[in-house]
């Protein structure tokens, strides 16, 4: 079932049915594995970065935090028009607040990762967000198409 | 209140205007318009192009700005689309004179939202749709307390990001007929209607 707009393009009934919709899926998709994976890498160099100024530790955390919350909505205010405002502040605020404090955590443990475990670690936690975003996503279709099925 | 959204058009087509994620959700949810339809707020119009063309259509906003801006895209609609300056929460509209009521992100920036959804149901013929493009709080604590986060600072530009709209629809008399996903349990596709 498809349906004209005003300028006269033709959209799907529903966002999750039809070829078209599948490849919107997949291309945003991606957009969002690499935007995570992006703020994930970012966001935690600035708090390694941070780290190897040598201050003291709770104000490197605290400096870091905000740093990296900084560095993230910027990211975010820069992908919205492409992957959406929402779409991208949210689990990347999610990213940029817990990422860069697995380096605090690392350091608190006697442990000082270098620019590529603090990169990898960061890329990781992006890719594990756009997991649990997919997931969480998919059981909310599923919950809400129990609750109303389609008119 | 109008003046914060005067403030904001200047940068609102920037995040929100390009349609290229929300568009087609958008449209499939419009495509439901019947009849007069009140569309509250148009903004800078953005979503005017995923409105379904030949339609009669009361576009309503605060802003004298966003309104400027809503002009150019008005248009291009192939239908009947009129710009009006209102507040939602004070239409001037009589009792039962619109078959359709619409809304894209709107009541998040709605200073009294059960109230401005009682003044939409009252304009709302018995009988007539609800159709609703709203971001809501995410009943996923991480997410919730992400949204909870954001508030605190968007609230200062007239946006509360951790609502819960949908119970607001159902406490302003509406029925809930269908809720779609369109990002996670935070941006949804509402469907209502006023009982007959």
């Amino acid at each position: 079932m498809s349906a004209a707009t005003a300028h006269g393009r033709e959209v799907r009934s529903r966002p999750s049915s039809g070829a078209l919709s599948r490849w919107r899926t997949l291309l945003f998709g991606t957009g969002d594995l690499l935007f995570l994976v992006a703020v994930g890498m970012v966001a935690t160099l600035v708090m390694h970065g941070l780290h190897q100024l040598g201050w003291n530790f709770a104000v490197t955390c605290l400096v870091g935090m905000v740093a990296s919350m900084l560095v993230q909505m910027l990211m975010a205010f820069c992908a919205a028009p492409l992957l959406g405002s929402i779409e991208t502040m949210i689990p990347s605020m999610v990213v940029g607040m817990v990422s860069p404090m697995s380096v605090c955590t690392l350091h608190l443990f006697g442990r000082e990762p270098d620019c590529m475990v603090a990169l990898g670690g960061g890329a990781l936690f992006g890719a594990a967000m756009f997991v649990f975003v997919e997931v969480f996503g998919a059981i909310v279709r599923r919950s809400l198409r129990q609750q109303y099925p389609t008119l | 209140m109008p003046g914060v959204w005067d403030l904001r058009a200047r940068l609102y087509d920037i995040c929100e205007g390009s349609g290229l994620r929300r568009g087609p959700p958008k449209a499939a949810l419009f495509r439901h318009m019947k009849g007069r339809v009140l569309f509250a707020a148009i903004g800078t119009g953005a979503d005017i192009a995923h409105f379904p063309p030949g339609h009669e259509i009361v576009a309503v906003d605060i802003s004298k700005e966003m309104l400027r801006r809503a002009e150019a895209r008005r248009a291009g609609y192939a239908g009947n689309l009129r710009l009006v300056e209102a507040d939602l929460m004070r239409l001037e509209f009589p009792d039962a004179s619109f078959d359709t009521v619409a809304t894209s992100c709107t009541f998040c920036s709605v200073p009294d939202p059960l109230r401005g959804l009682r003044e939409l149901y009252r304009v709302l013929r018995p009988g007539g749709q609800l159709l609703m493009f709203e971001h809501v709080r995410s009943h996923m604590p991480i997410f919730g307390f992400t949204l909870d986060l954001m508030t605190l600072w968007s609230r200062l530009f007239g946006t509360e990001m951790n609502r819960d709209t949908v119970g607001s629809v159902l406490k302003a008399g509406f029925r809930v007929e269908q809720i779609d996903s369109v990002f996670l349990d935070i941006i949804l596709a509402i469907q209502g209607s006023k009982n007959g």
